[in-house]
């Protein structure tokens, strides 16, 4: 049904949805890159954001500065991101609140680097006029052939990302999220297990950040700061930390809030913040957290009628 | 030679700053294991009160005071609804907290505006003063090294030397033990947050007569806070000292050497004593 | 030929000015059932963690199956063929019986896991897992929560976990703490039960277990090794007597 729904978008919508829904596929895609390290691992990263600028920035620099063909240029991005994620991968070292604040500073040298070597990444303004990638003879041509070409990589993703969590390896990281000790003992190389997930972690938002460039057509200092990691982390939790679905369901939320809130409201950022902590008070286990309890109730009073 | 000591200076002046700021944030959470986001956000509300009482009073200690004590308030009302209740849950922490440097980085944007404002610094300390040598340095930041030692001192001297010190250190070591011989907890809790609050106000005005108010500044002095207590060493008086010292000098002589790379001269180093010694410099291993 | 599985030379650790162990030596050979008994504070636990690797030694060696183990990081001590129990239950309590140990056949295994094929479709370790659930009578509760076991079921489990892929040592602390005596003894017929080619070192507390598996016998106290023999001569020992008088 959900599949339906996603390839029909385009023809019965405007451009501003199609657009939209490609946004909250990728950014569901990053979500997704924290909730592998977050609801399986237990490691609380904020630094993803920095993964996804790095591939962005990549794509856009080698296609618009430089003319170098998609293919090459994409599997640079991929490269270089995940060359960020193996050197920022030594803040697993750092255990509890140490590696949310390590993970929290190493993503500023990305949003600092975005800013200041302008020479590179055209400072403030960023790299515009981005163009849609192609394959030797086949090009991408409008903004719903791009969409597609989202849909479909992020579908794949996902579906990878299914086999990854029912793996040994993915069985592995939620031992080491229930106790570290434990693990070691039963024989696991727990830091180089972190380090590892770290790394994965750091591919999913890279290729988020591809795909970003891409449909964005346009990179800028922005999708390098803070509040893009940190929204990454939000959309797990908001969304519901039971499924898979949660990320995406949580990127719904947060990108609703961001462009169609935005539009109606000055000091929309004041409504993201009581959003924050509105889930954090109230809905720690994020939407399907509450549709889960609210399930449970409606269940407990049909059965619990009786005496 | 006169670069050198002109940066030097700078570097000192700037780690006074972030030594203001980061020993609250490290005394916070060595007590309680407090990680308070919104700690770059009172630098602001406070440096911006600061701002607005000098303009209305013509008085820069007046000013100094009124931020450092409308964020001592709010850190309270904040504190009593909203903080306490994510205790025991970093994440959660984190992510309120930032929820809350929304908030009032926007309510700040809203009162007084997106350009950036230089607090006026007080009359005794405007202009140059000569140094030994004959060199010029602007004598606002020379005040700003003597607060930031003497505060380092007396911070010192009261977690070293007195009774009341010995309980938070005892509070930082062993929590429960602190309590159950009867300290009052709650009220040792109050009190630091209060004092962290009250330094930061206070950081927020005096560091807005020396690099202005602006939106986002919130967030780069918190960065840089950070940095100084993960390398300090989270919970370490003497490791938010020299990491304030560390980073301060860095920056400075970074941003003059190597402009390009200052961003790497910070957190290279970091990364590097991560591998080695992930506590900090003077942090307790977990 | 009797094989030396574990070797204790002079071994100490100190923290701080405490001296926890000191200049303990004693050798295990195969098959042998040892338990390390001792009062409180005795540096059972402590001796415990040198072998397992918890804590490094702060003198002397431990040799593991002829291998030179000071400095081996726990997790590859336990690749030797270890497996332990905690004093203090260490399970996933949010995973599945079937879960918990399958993660400890993984473990015992291999460094590399995959990270596409399903571990529920590995036949292998399904069958390695329910066998060790079987051996600790939990085998109908394997798709249960290990937080809705009772506390006897958890500590069970702990033993299945040391149990799993056929460890050649097993090193038990403490294995009845908390048990009630009906629960006591089903646990020592549970580690009797253990293959002969199994060499056991228990770390206990209750003198009714301990005489119950025990082939041998050393004792502790001070972080020194006083008494090491057959549970009779030790129980005949005078300094032993004197040791636990009122104790038990």
């Amino acid at each position: 049904m959900l599949a339906i729904v996603l390839v029909g978008l385009p023809f019965w919508g405007n451009p501003f949805w199609t657009g939209l829904a490609a946004q909250i596929l990728i950014f569901g895609l990053l979500a997704l890159s924290v909730d592998l390290l977050m609801r399986h691992t237990g490691l609380f990263s904020l630094c993803n954001g920095a993964f996804f600028a790095v591939a962005a920035y990549t794509v856009a620099i080698l296609e618009v500065n430089h003319g170098v063909p998609s293919p090459l240029a994409i599997v640079a991005a991929l490269a270089a991101a995940v060359l960020v994620g193996a050197v920022f991968g030594v803040s697993v070292r750092a255990g509890g609140v140490y590696f949310i604040l390590v993970t929290l500073a190493f993503g500023q040298l990305v949003l600092s680097v975005s800013v200041q070597w302008s020479w590179l990444t055209g400072g403030d303004n960023g790299i515009t006029n981005i163009p849609y990638p192609s394959l030797g003879r086949l090009t991408v041509t409008s903004l719903e052939g791009m969409y597609y070409v989202v849909v479909a990589v992020v579908a794949l993703t996902t579906a990878v990302y299914h086999r990854i969590i029912r793996s040994p390896f993915g069985l592995s990281l939620n031992g080491i999220r229930e106790s570290e000790s434990r693990m070691t003992a039963l024989g696991f190389n727990v830091l180089r297990r972190k380090y590892e997930a770290f790394v994965l972690s750091s591919l999913l938002a890279d290729l988020a950040g591809v795909l970003y460039a891409y449909m964005n057509q346009f990179v800028s200092p922005a999708i390098a700061s803070l509040n893009v990691s940190v929204e990454g982390a939000l959309m797990p939790i908001v969304g519901g930390a039971v499924t898979t679905l949660g990320a995406f369901l949580g990127a719904i939320v947060i990108l609703g809030i961001r462009s169609v809130v935005s539009g109606y409201v000055a000091g929309w950022p004041i409504i993201m913040g009581l959003v924050f902590i509105g889930v954090v008070l109230f809905a720690p286990k994020g939407i399907l957290g509450l549709i889960d309890l609210a399930m449970r109730r409606w269940r407990a009073r049909r059965g619990g009628g009786r005496p | 030679m006169t670069p050198v000591v002109l940066q030097l200076l700078n570097g000192m002046s700037f780690a006074a700053l972030l030594f203001l700021l980061s020993s609250g944030f490290t005394l916070s959470f060595g007590l309680a294991r407090l990680v308070n986001m919104a700690h770059g956000a009172y630098y602001l509300l406070g440096g911006y009160i600061g701002l607005s009482v000098i303009g209305a009073t013509g008085s820069f200690g007046l000013g100094l005071v009124a931020g450092s004590l409308g964020i001592v308030v709010v850190n309270w009302v904040l504190d009593r609804l909203l903080i306490r209740r994510t205790f025991g849950n970093p994440l959660m922490q984190v992510l309120l907290t930032i929820g809350i440097v929304h908030i009032i980085a926007e309510i700040a944007l809203l009162i007084w505006g997106g350009n950036p404002i230089r607090v006026p610094p007080p009359d005794w300390a405007r202009g140059p003063v000569e140094l030994p040598g004959g060199v010029f340095y602007p004598k606002y930041r020379l005040f700003l090294i003597c607060v930031g030692l003497a505060v380092a001192l007396a911070l010192w001297l009261i977690y070293r030397k007195t009774p009341i010190g010995a309980i938070v250190r005892a509070g930082v070591d062993d929590r429960e033990m602190t309590a159950a011989i009867g300290i009052n907890i709650n009220l040792l809790l109050t009190g630091v947050f209060a004092l962290a609050a009250f330094l930061a106000g206070a950081s927020g005005v005096m560091g807005g007569a020396y690099l202005t108010l602006y939106p986002h500044a919130e967030w780069d002095i918190l960065i840089l806070a950070l940095v100084v207590v993960i390398v300090g060493g989270l919970g370490s008086l003497e490791g938010a000292m020299v990491g304030s010292l560390i980073v301060g000098l860095i920056d400075s002589f970074g941003r003059w050497l190597f402009p390009d790379l200052a961003a790497f001269m910070m957190f290279g180093p970091m990364a590097l004593l991560l591998l080695v010694r992930p506590q900090g410099l003077f942090g307790q291993a977990h | 030929m009797s094989v030396r599985v574990l070797d204790l030379s002079d071994v100490g650790k100190t923290f701080g000015g405490l001296h926890a162990v000191s200049g303990v030596s004693l050798a295990v050979t195969e098959g042998e059932r040892c338990v390390i008994l001792g009062p409180n504070g005795a540096g059972k636990t402590t001796l415990f963690h040198c072998i397992t690797g918890r804590v490094p030694v702060s003198a002397g060696r431990v040799t593991i199956f002829g291998r030179d183990a000071t400095v081996m990081p726990a997790h590859m001590r336990t690749r030797l063929g270890i497996g332990r129990t905690f004093q203090i239950t260490n399970l996933f309590a949010d995973l599945t019986l079937l879960e918990n140990v399958v993660l400890a056949a993984y473990g015992r295994q291999s460094t590399w896991h995959s990270l596409f094929s399903r571990w529920r479709d590995d036949g292998a370790i399904q069958k390695a897992a329910m066998d060790a659930l079987a051996r600790v009578r939990l085998d109908d509760k394997a798709q249960a929560l290990v937080s809705d076991l009772s506390y006897g079921e958890q500590r069970q489990l702990e033993l299945a976990l040391a149990l799993v892929g056929g460890p050649r040592l097993l090193l038990l602390d403490e294995p009845c703490a908390g048990l009630s005596p009906a629960e006591r003894q089903t646990f020592s017929a549970m580690i009797l039960a253990v293959p002969r080619d199994v060499t056991i070192v228990v770390v206990e507390h209750d003198m009714d277990v301990a005489f119950a598996i025990a082939d041998r016998l050393i004792v502790l106290a001070q972080g020194r090794l006083v008494a090491d023999g057959t549970p009779a001569d030790v129980r005949a020992d005078p300094m032993v007597q004197e040791l636990y008088l009122g104790q038990h």
